[in-house]
C-alpha cells in the first residue's frame, strides 16, 4: 500500500481515537447513556402557574408499563405523571430530575398538551423550548385543552386501561370519522406562527365528565379546534362548526348528516369524498373569494315515520333525491357560512384565504397585505355546495311501514 | 516374570519377528553396494551409483534389475507408491524384455531402439544428471539405468492414487457442471482445456518451493489477457522463495498487493466452469499442484460478490439476488454497530413502542449494550470455529446446543437481552449469503472494528469507521489493478457489475483488466 495512503489512514485512525476519548466531555458529540436509566416521556402538559407568577407547570407522562410503577420512588409518580414547576420550561425539566429516579428523557415525546389558560396567555412562550431542543421531535402532536388544564388531561386515564397519551393518540387517529377535528404536528404550528399568511390551529380536547348519577370515569374527548391569533387562543370551534371548518379547509374525511326533507322524512347520510376549490376574484376593488365544495353522500338509514301520510309512498326518484340534496346543501352551506361569519367577526383569517391569495396572486397579496386585518371582515366570501347522493341502496320504504 | 530376563526375552522375540525398532541400519554407502549387487551391473555406472547414494536412506526407494532383450543389463529405480507398477511392467518392461535384438547388437542399438519410440510410454526423457533423474523420480517417473552407460532414461508413469473428479463441495449449483478441480495440476489444466478448446489458451508453469518442487501453472488467453498483467503475475510467482508450498495461502500472499489487508485480493474457485468464464473475461488463472482449487487474479470485490449460479438463473432474478447480497453485506457489516449506537446514543430515533419493549427486556441485564454485543459476536465466532472442527456427526448437535440452549439459557438468566440475540442471528444469516468465504471472513473482522467505533461515538463513530473501511479497500491494488474497480479508477462499468444483464446485452469485457480483446462475441442471430 502506498505510504501516503497508509499515513492518511493511520492519522485518521488516531484522530478518531483521540476525538472519541474526549468527545463526551469537551464537544457536543452524542454521549452514551444507558437506556434503562431513562424515564421516557410520552406526553408533556404545559400549564400556566395559578399563582400569577408567570411561571409554568410542566406535567410529564412517562411511557411506563404498569409493572414498572413499583420501581418508581416519588409520590408524584404513582399517578404515572411527574409534575414540576419552574419559571421556564427548561427549569421545570431540570427540577424534575431532583425527584425522578431516572433521567427524564424527552426524545420520545409524541404529544404536547397546552392548557387553556396557557394557550390564552401566549402559545409561543410555552412551546419555544420544544422548538429549540434538539432531542425533541418536530413531528410530535400538539393539542389544546378546553375547560381544563393539561395536567388534568394527562392524569385522566380511560376506563379500558389506556393512558391519556394512548387515548388522545387514538382520538387523533380516528378524528376523520366525524371530521370534528384533525391531527396537527408541531412543525405545522411553527410554520403557521412564522408565516404571516397562516394562523395556528390546534385540535382541542376536553375531559368529558360523566354525570355522577351514571357513574363511570371521566374520559378525554376531541371536541374541535382551538383558534389562535397573535399567539393567543381566541376561540374554540366545536362539532358542526369544526366540521364546516374542515370542509372549507380541505381536511374533511367523513361525517354524518341528518337530513330532514319535508314530506320525505328523516334520513341519515354518510358524507365522504369532499373536495374544495377556492377561487379568487375582485369585487369593489377588494379580493372576493368563493368556496366550491363538492362531496358525496350515501343514504345510510331512513327513520320510519308512519305519521307522515306521504312516507308510505316514498320511492327514491330523481325528485326525492334532489329534494334531499337541497336540504343537505342548505344544511352544510349554513354551517359553513356561520364559520365564515365568525371568522370575519373575529377579524382572524383562519380559513387560509390570505395564504391562498399569496400563492395564487402574489401581486394582489402585496397590494393588500398591509391592510389585510382591517380588510378581512369586509371581504365577500361565498360558499357553493354541491353534494351528490350516490347510494341509497335498496331501501324504498322504512321497516315496519304499511304497504 | 517381569525382571530383566523378561525384557531380554521380549527383545529376542521382536528380533525373531524382524522388528528391530531401528530405522536405517546400514552405514552411509553400504546400501549402495546392496543396490549395485541387486542391479547386477558388470561395469561402473556412475549415474546409478550417485542416485542410489542420494536416495539410499529412503525405505520406499526401489531398484529392480532387468535383462533387456536377453542381452543388455539394466535396472529400474523408482520410488514405491509414486509410480504405477502395472504400467511399468506392461508398458515399459515388457517392451524392453520381449524385444529381440540382433546377436551383434550394441548399446548404441539399444539406445536407438529406446530413442526411436520402442517403449510404450508417451513421456520419456534422456537424462545426464542425477539431480534431474531424482526430480523426475520424485514426481512419478521410473528411471532406467543401463550397465556402464553414462546416460539414463526416465519414463513418466504416475501412480493412480489421484482422487478422481468429483462434485464441488462448496460451490454446488443446480444448473451447472458437476465437476471440480482435483489435486493434480495436469488434470486441472485438462479440465480447463476441455471447456476452452481455443488454441489461444496458454498454460505456463513454474516450479516453486525448494523442498516441495511444486508446479504452479499460469493460465490465460493470450489474445485477451493484458500482457503486462500476465507478466506481473508471473513475476510474483517467480520471486516466491519458500521451502514448500504447503498451503494455498502462500501463493495467495505472493500475489497480494498488500499483505496487511484482510480483504481477499485473490479469488479462488473449485469449479472449472467459473474458472474458464473468468479466463475468458481476461483474468489470469493460477493452478497449483496439490490443491483442488484454482486462483484468479486480480481479485476484485464485485467479482467476489458474484456467484456461479447467477449465470444459471434468469437475469432478473439473478439481479435481484445480487442486490440482496449487497444489502446483506451492508447488514452484516453495519447492523451490530448500528444497534449499539442507536441504543446507546440515539434513542430518539427509535419508535416509542420499540423503546418501551427494549427497555422492558433490558431492565435486569447487567451489561452495557456494547459488552453484550461483543460477547455475543465472539460466542458466535466460537460456534462457527467449533462447528468447523467438529466431526460431522456431532457438529449438528453442537450447533443446536450452542445456538438454542445456551442462547435461550442466557436470555432467561438475564445475562443478555433477546434483542441482541436477534441482531446477532440476523447478522450471522446475512454473512452466510456472501458467496466468497474469504470476503465473509474479512467482513467478520471489520464488523468488530465498526462495533468498537459505534460504541465510542454512536452513529458518528460508525460513519468514521465506514469511511476508514472505504478508504482502506479503495486504496488496495492487486497487480496494479484497483480492488474496487470498476467503481474507482475511471473505468466504465460492465453490464455485469451490480446487475446481471442478459448475455446479449453484455458485450464488453471488463475495462479495468486492460484486455486486448475488449468485446465479447455475444449474439442471438
Amino acid at each position: 500500500m502506498k505510504r501516503n495512503t497508509k499515513a492518511l489512514l493511520g492519522s485518521l485512525f488516531v484522530f478518531a481515537l483521540v476525538f472519541s476519548v474526549n468527545a463526551g466531555s469537551k464537544t457536543n458529540m452524542p454521549r452514551r447513556e444507558e437506556i434503562t436509566r431513562k424515564t421516557v416521556v410520552q406526553a408533556i402538559g404545559v400549564d400556566q402557574l395559578e399563582d400569577g407568577s408567570g411561571g409554568m407547570r410542566i406535567t410529564f407522562a412517562p411511557a411506563m408499563s404498569r409493572d414498572q410503577e413499583s420501581l418508581q420512588g416519588s409520590t408524584e409518580e404513582i399517578n404515572n405523571v411527574i409534575v414540576s414547576d419552574g419559571e421556564t420550561f427548561y427549569e421545570a425539566v431540570k427540577k424534575a430530575q431532583t425527584f425522578s429516579s431516572n433521567t427524564v428523557y424527552l426524545g420520545q415525546t409524541d404529544l404536547l398538551v397546552i392548557g387553556e389558560a396557557a394557550a390564552r396567555e401566549d402559545l409561543a412562550k410555552y412551546i419555544d423550548f420544544v422548538t429549540r431542543n434538539q432531542d425533541m421531535r418536530m413531528d410530535l402532536h400538539i393539542v389544546v385543552a378546553k375547560d381544563t388544564t393539561a395536567e388534568e388531561v394527562l392524569r385522566c386515564d380511560s376506563d379500558d386501561g389506556a393512558t391519556s397519551f394512548e387515548a388522545i393518540e387514538s382520538l387523533l387517529l380516528d378524528a376523520g370519522e366525524m371530521s370534528y377535528s384533525s391531527e396537527v404536528k408541531m412543525r405545522q404550528v411553527v410554520q403557521a406562527m412564522e408565516e404571516e399568511t397562516l394562523v395556528p390551529i390546534l385540535p382541542a380536547v376536553t375531559i368529558a365528565k360523566q354525570e355522577e348519577s351514571k357513574g363511570g370515569p371521566a374520559t378525554i374527548s376531541l371536541v374541535g379546534y382551538g383558534i389562535f391569533h397573535d399567539g393567543k387562543l381566541i376561540r374554540f370551534l366545536q362539532e358542526d362548526g369544526a366540521k364546516a371548518f374542515n370542509l372549507l379547509t380541505g381536511r374533511f374525511e367523513y361525517s354524518v348528516a341528518v337530513i330532514n326533507a319535508q314530506d320525505i322524512g328523516k334520513m341519515s347520510a354518510q358524507l365522504l369524498n369532499s373536495s374544495v376549490e377556492l377561487s379568487t376574484d375582485t369585487k369593489d376593488g377588494k379580493p372576493a373569494f368563493t368556496f366550491r365544495v363538492d362531496l358525496t353522500a350515501n343514504i345510510t338509514e331512513r327513520v320510519s315515520n308512519n305519521a307522515n301520510p306521504k312516507a308510505e309512498e316514498l320511492r327514491f326518484t330523481e325528485e326525492t333525491l334532489h329534494a334531499l340534496e337541497e336540504d343537505l346543501t342548505n344544511q352544510l352551506k349554513g354551517e359553513m357560512e356561520r364559520v365564515i361569519a365568525q371568522s370575519q367577526s373575529d377579524g382572524v383569517d383562519y380559513l387560509g384565504l390570505a395564504d391562498h391569495l399569496y400563492r395564487s396572486d402574489p401581486d394582489e397579496w402585496e397590494r393588500v397585505k398591509e391592510d389585510w386585518e382591517s380588510l378581512y371582515p369586509q371581504l365577500s366570501i361565498q360558499v357553493e355546495v354541491e353534494p351528490q347522493i350516490q347510494n341509497f341502496y335498496t331501501i324504498n320504504q322504512g321497516l315496519g311501514m304499511e304497504e | 516374570m517381569f525382571g530383566p530376563k523378561a525384557v531380554h526375552n521380549k527383545d529376542r522375540m521382536r528380533r525373531r519377528q524382524g522388528i528391530t525398532g531401528r530405522f536405517f541400519e546400514g552405514k552411509e554407502g553400504t546400501a549402495v553396494e546392496d543396490f549395485k549387487k541387486k542391479a547386477n551391473f558388470q561395469h561402473k555406472t556412475p549415474l546409478f551409483e550417485e542416485v542410489c547414494d542420494r536416495l539410499q536412506r529412503n525405505s520406499d526407494f526401489r531398484v529392480r534389475p532387468i535383462l533387456i532383450g536377453q542381452k543388455f543389463r539394466g535396472a529400474f529405480a523408482f520410488v514405491d507408491g509414486m509410480i504405477n507398477s502395472g504400467q511399468l511392467s506392461e508398458l515399459v518392461m515388457r517392451s524392453l524384455v520381449e524385444h529381440r535384438f540382433a546377436a551383434d547388437a550394441t548399446a548404441g542399438d539399444l539406445f536407438a531402439y529406446i530413442d526411436g519410440g520402442g517403449i510404450y510410454c508417451p513421456d520419456q526423457k534422456k537424462q545426464q544428471k542425477a539431480d534431474d533423474i531424482i526430480k523426475q523420480m520424485l514426481t512419478g517417473s521410473a528411471a532406467l539405468f543401463l550397465d556402464g552407460a553414462a546416460d539414463a532414461y526416465t519414463f513418466e508413469i504416475k501412480s493412480t492414487f489421484v482422487r478422481s473428479v468429483t462434485e464441488p463441495t462448496n460451490e454446488n449449483i443446480t444448473k451447472g457442471g458437476k465437476d471440480a478441480f482435483v489435486e493434480r495440476w495436469l488434470m486441472n489444466t485438462a479440465l480447463v482445456r476441455s471447456r476452452l478448446h481455443s488454441p489461444d489458451i496458454v498454460v505456463e508453469s513454474v516450479l516453486a518451493g525448494r523442498q516441495s518442487q511444486t508446479n504452479i501453472a499460469v493460465v490465460y488467453l493470450k489474445n485477451t489477457a493484458d500482457d503486462a498483467l500476465v507478466q506481473r503475475a508471473k513475476d510474483c510467482l517467480s520471486k516466491l522463495d519458500v521451502d514448500s508450498i504447503s498451503s494455498l495461502g502462500i501463493v495467495e500472499e505472493a500475489l497480494c498487493g498488500d499483505d496487511n489487508s484482510i480483504f481477499p485480493q485473490v479469488t479462488n474457485t473449485e469449479r472449472p466452469d467459473s474458472f474458464c468464464a473468468d479466463i475468458n473475461e481476461g483474468y489470469i488463472g493460477i493452478i497449483i499442484d496439490g490443491f483442488p482449487f484454482a486462483l484468479l487474479v486480480p481479485g476484485n470485490i464485485l467479482q467476489q460478490m458474484q456467484a456461479p449460479e447467477d449465470y444459471a438463473r434468469h437475469s432478473v432474478f439473478a439481479s435481484a439476488i445480487r442486490v440482496l447480497r449487497f444489502v446483506m453485506m451492508g447488514i452484516t457489516l453495519l447492523l451490530p454497530g448500528f444497534y449499539v449506537s442507536i441504543l446507546s446514543f440515539h434513542q430518539e430515533m427509535l419508535p416509542s413502542r420499540l423503546v418501551q419493549s427494549i427497555m422492558k427486556a433490558r431492565l435486569e441485564v447487567p451489561f452495557d449494550e456494547i459488552i453484550e454485543m461483543i460477547v455475543m459476536l465472539i460466542a458466535f465466532e466460537v460456534l462457527i470455529e467449533a462447528g468447523l472442527r467438529m466431526p460431522k456427526n456431532i457438529g449438528q448437535a453442537v450447533s443446536i446446543v450452542g445456538a438454542l440452549i445456551v442462547g435461550e439459557a442466557a436470555v432467561s438468566a438475564k445475562l443478555i437481552s433477546p434483542a441482541v440475540v436477534i441482531v446477532v442471528a440476523i447478522t450471522a444469516i446475512a454473512s452466510f449469503t456472501l458467496p466468497s468465504q474469504d470476503l465473509s471472513n474479512a467482513v467478520r473482522v471489520w464488523r468488530f472494528v465498526l462495533l468498537l467505533f459505534s460504541g465510542m461515538l454512536g452513529l458518528v463513530g460508525l460513519v468514521i469507521g465506514a469511511i476508514l473501511l472505504t478508504l482502506r479497500i479503495c486504496s488496495l491494488e492487486v497487480l496494479g489493478v484497483p480492488y474496487m474497480a470498476p467503481l474507482i479508477g475511471g473505468h466504465t462499468k460492465t453490464k455485469d457489475s451490480y446487475f446481471r444483464r442478459p448475455f446479449v446485452q453484455d458485450k464488453k469485457r471488463p475495462e479495468f483488466l486492460g484486455n486486448k480483446n475488449k468485446t465479447r462475441r455475444v449474439s442471438k442471430g
